[in-house]
């Protein structure tokens, strides 16, 4: 019974502190992030796996080596 | 003149003008309350707590403020990025993006087994926006809007608010209650080219320098011993104590 009328004194650090957790733990993905986000789906997937930095690199005409020059 | 928070009762005896006109807050001291995972946290929240029991005033300036935001910035943005990471759906994540912010989340961890702050850099946070840009344009505004914005839009004023502090600007300068001189310009890059510290401890050093407080709070080492080496024992720097590291 004694413990329930102690009372915590809070600070300006405490209220930072809850304030600071209160706001990270409600942070969230929105739809349009998640959208925005995603990995695209198979068909343009193995599309971007054919983008330069790849194999169509090693295959690439003689101009796109020139320009490298 | 150093001192850490076992002096601060003996100065604050010894000193009226502390009683009278207050002290500086340092920016790194601001961060380090408002921020729970930061490693000087628990040193700040003590030494506020102390003073307050005083009461004296607590006070700071464009400069401070500045460099807060700036920092909180380069915080928010990474702690952001890796809670993302943690709360998203990795099967359905852009794999590029999903790399690297594994990578990051490795990175962080490690800073934070070191007791590090984890920072970015502004390249390095330039690098994220175009990964996420890469996978879908508009991108890296959403993620600021959803991870940015409603830890850093009210920080600032949070923190005044529960600190209680005091904002001094060209009018409380011009006044003379609180600075004996004008900072200006020549002093500040003077004490750059002297110390080899960055513009914005510069600038609060020569605001601190030209002011009539007895006192500042800092957790930065380029401030403390630039004011130390500039205030001839005149003046006192509130730094962690040893155990509980400066930001080098």
């Amino acid at each position: 019974m004694a413990s329930n009328n102690v009372k915590t004194v809070k600070d300006g650090g405490d209220r930072l502190r809850e304030r600071y957790y209160r706001i990270k733990n409600g942070l969230k993905i929105s739809p349009e992030l998640d959208e925005a986000t995603r990995e695209k789906g198979p068909v343009e997937k193995s599309e971007k796996d054919s983008e330069p930095g790849t194999k169509k690199k090693i295959a690439s005409p003689s101009h796109e080596k020139d320009a490298d020059l | 003149m150093r001192l850490s928070l076992d002096g601060l009762r003996k100065l604050h005896e010894t000193e009226p003008a502390l009683h009278r006109l207050g002290f500086v807050v340092d920016t790194n001291a601001l961060f380090a309350i408002a921020t729970p995972s930061d490693r000087l946290n628990t040193w700040a929240h003590a030494t506020f707590r102390a003073l307050g029991k005083f009461p004296i005033s607590a006070y700071s300036n464009i400069n401070i403020r500045t460099e807060f935001m700036d920092l909180q910035r380069r915080v928010m943005i990474p702690e952001g990025l890796v809670t993302f990471y943690d709360i998203k759906d990795k099967d359905s994540m852009n794999l590029h993006l999903k790399t690297q912010l594994r990578s990051l989340k490795t990175q962080m961890e490690r800073a934070t087994k070191e007791d590090r702050v984890f920072k970015l850099s502004d390249q390095a946070i330039k690098k994220y926006r175009a990964i996420f840009e890469a996978g879908s344009p508009g991108a890296w505004e959403l993620f600021c809007r959803d991870f940015l914005y409603p830890q850093i839009s009210e920080v600032w004023d949070a923190t005044i608010t529960e600190l209680n502090l005091q904002f001094l600007g060209t009018r409380a300068i011009e006044s003379r209650e609180y600075f004996s001189r004008d900072p200006n310009w020549k002093d500040m890059t003077d004490i750059m080219g002297s110390f080899g510290i960055g513009s914005a401890d510069a600038m609060i050093v020569n605001f601190f320098l030209c002011s009539k407080f007895p006192l500042i709070v800092t957790g930065d080492e380029d401030v403390a011993y630039a004011v130390e080496r500039l205030s001839d024992g005149t003046k006192y720097v509130l730094v962690p104590a040893a155990g509980e590291d400066l930001l080098q």
